[in-house]
């Protein structure tokens, strides 16, 4: 809808700044201060939590790119074609981040599941700000539609105006769910009876949504397996929500068995 | 620690400079942009750790929020540089680069799309407009033979010495395009 922000001119020497770029920037901000704020009311060490968030966010976006760059790959048979089409996945860079904050929480001498607890709802916030990052940028574009509120990208560097259809607004749908999904985890004791129920809550939650949104997006480059009929995205979703669900199982069965074991701080 | 995080900080706002202005060049342009964010990301960890340090050891914490405050207004420019100048230069670089014949930066294998020293332009084909000012400048001295493409190249003509200069024959391309968000 609007790729390009604003050009930025130094001393003669213009480049474009991209409006994906500018609202990762301020998904990452504003994700990185909920978070923060939620480490202060848990009363933990905030200074631990910004270098673990800080470590996290690095290794999120190297998996995001290397997931890509794996899908690209496969799908072209060609490591030079996944490097031709390179860029970055959301489940990639959460899978990674996730894991990027645990390691680092237990580095710098946090429980890792209670700072992946804090997490929430700083990552659906940012990445509901992302999204609409997607929209400006007119990538993860949704599949052709007549709806009255679809919508045609008309700038000839979005990706979704080739070619001008009207289309689901597929980023704006996600960005939705994703700030209902915040709003579900701003208490912080909603979903605290142990560590790690709240983030194992939220992968259940979102790979439920991510599942039934898919079908309506329309960019064939994220990755179709089986001729089309689902993504990469859909099977990760299947695979992280079945595997959060058997989490939280397997969590509940060792909190009930254990009556002395420790409430999770409520952020 | 909060020193080295303020001095990472310092880096990072040089390497974002360095990045902006060096986009147009394979290899260098990614390096400096790419560097930069991971540079700012680095000194926040420090500027976390140092931050830690002080309050377990009740000493003041100022220099450790001031190192991560510089580290956080470092990675802002530096990312933004890096998803608009350093993911264009990985990938679409089409900057106007003539390097010495046989140099070869040693990133990966042969062929990879841009990081190539003559990665970009130089594969295509070159545009109407900088043919016609080949034509134009090719006319005082004799075409000579580019081994690596196999493209008639112009010479530009020796001027006297004193003399006026000859035009520049330098085709002038546009900007490169900006890959309109890379998420997924």
């Amino acid at each position: 809808m609007h790729p390009v922000l604003t050009v930025l001119d130094w001393y003669g020497v213009s480049r474009p700044i991209g409006s994906y770029g500018a609202m990762l920037v301020l998904a990452l901000g504003c994700g990185a201060a909920v978070t923060l704020r939620a480490t202060q009311r848990a009363r933990l060490d905030v200074g631990a939590m910004i270098s673990a968030l800080a470590g996290a966010v690095g290794v999120g976006f190297v998996t995001a790119f290397l997931t890509t760059l794996l899908v690209s790959s496969l799908e072209h048979d060609s490591f030079q074609a996944g490097l031709a089409q390179p860029g970055i996945t959301f489940y990639g860079g959460a899978i990674g981040g996730a894991l990027g904050l645990a390691g680092f929480a237990r580095v710098f001498g946090l429980d890792p599941m209670t700072a992946l607890d804090t997490a929430l709802p700083g990552l659906p916030l940012a990445h509901a700000i992302g999204r609409v990052g997607c929209f400006l940028g007119g990538c993860c574009y949704g599949a052709p539609s007549s709806r009255a509120w679809a919508v045609i990208y008309t700038d000839v560097l979005a990706p979704g105006a080739h070619p001008m259809l009207p289309r689901h607004p597929w980023p704006l749908y996600e960005a939705g769910c994703l700030l209902l999904l915040a709003a579900l985890f701003v208490s912080g004791r909603r979903f605290a009876s142990f560590p790690g129920r709240r983030a194992g809550t939220y992968v259940a939650l979102y790979a439920l949504v991510r599942l039934l949104l898919e079908p309506l997006r329309g960019d064939a480059l994220r990755g179709l397996l089986l001729h089309g009929t689902c993504s990469v995205s859909q099977v990760i979703a299947a695979a992280t929500g079945a595997a959060a669900l058997g989490f939280l199982w397997h969590a509940k069965r060792a909190a009930s068995r254990s009556p002395l074991c420790a409430r999770a701080p409520q952020v | 620690m909060a020193l080295v995080s303020i001095l990472l900080a310092v880096v990072a706002f040089g390497c974002t400079v360095i990045g902006f202005l060096t986009t147009p060049i394979p290899v260098v342009g990614v390096v400096f942009s790419f560097g930069a964010a991971a540079i700012a990301l680095a000194g926040i960890m420090l500027g976390g750790r140092a931050t830690s340090a002080a309050k377990s050891r009740g000493l003041p914490m100022d220099a450790a929020r001031i190192a991560v405050g510089l580290n956080v207004l470092a990675f802002v420019p530096a990312l933004l540089v890096a998803f608009t100048c350093g993911v264009c230069n990985a990938i679409v670089s089409t900057g106007n680069v003539h390097v010495q014949k046989g140099v070869d930066f040693g990133f990966g294998p042969k062929g990879w799309p841009g990081f190539d020293s003559d990665a970009g332009a130089a594969a295509l084909p070159p545009p109407e407009r900088a043919r016609d000012a080949s034509t134009q400048a090719a006319e005082p001295g004799s075409p000579s033979r580019n081994p690596t493409r196999g493209q008639s190249m112009p010479r530009p003509p020796r001027s006297a010495p004193g003399g006026p200069s000859a035009p520049s024959a330098a085709p002038s391309l546009p900007p490169p395009p900006l890959p309109p968000g890379p998420g997924r």
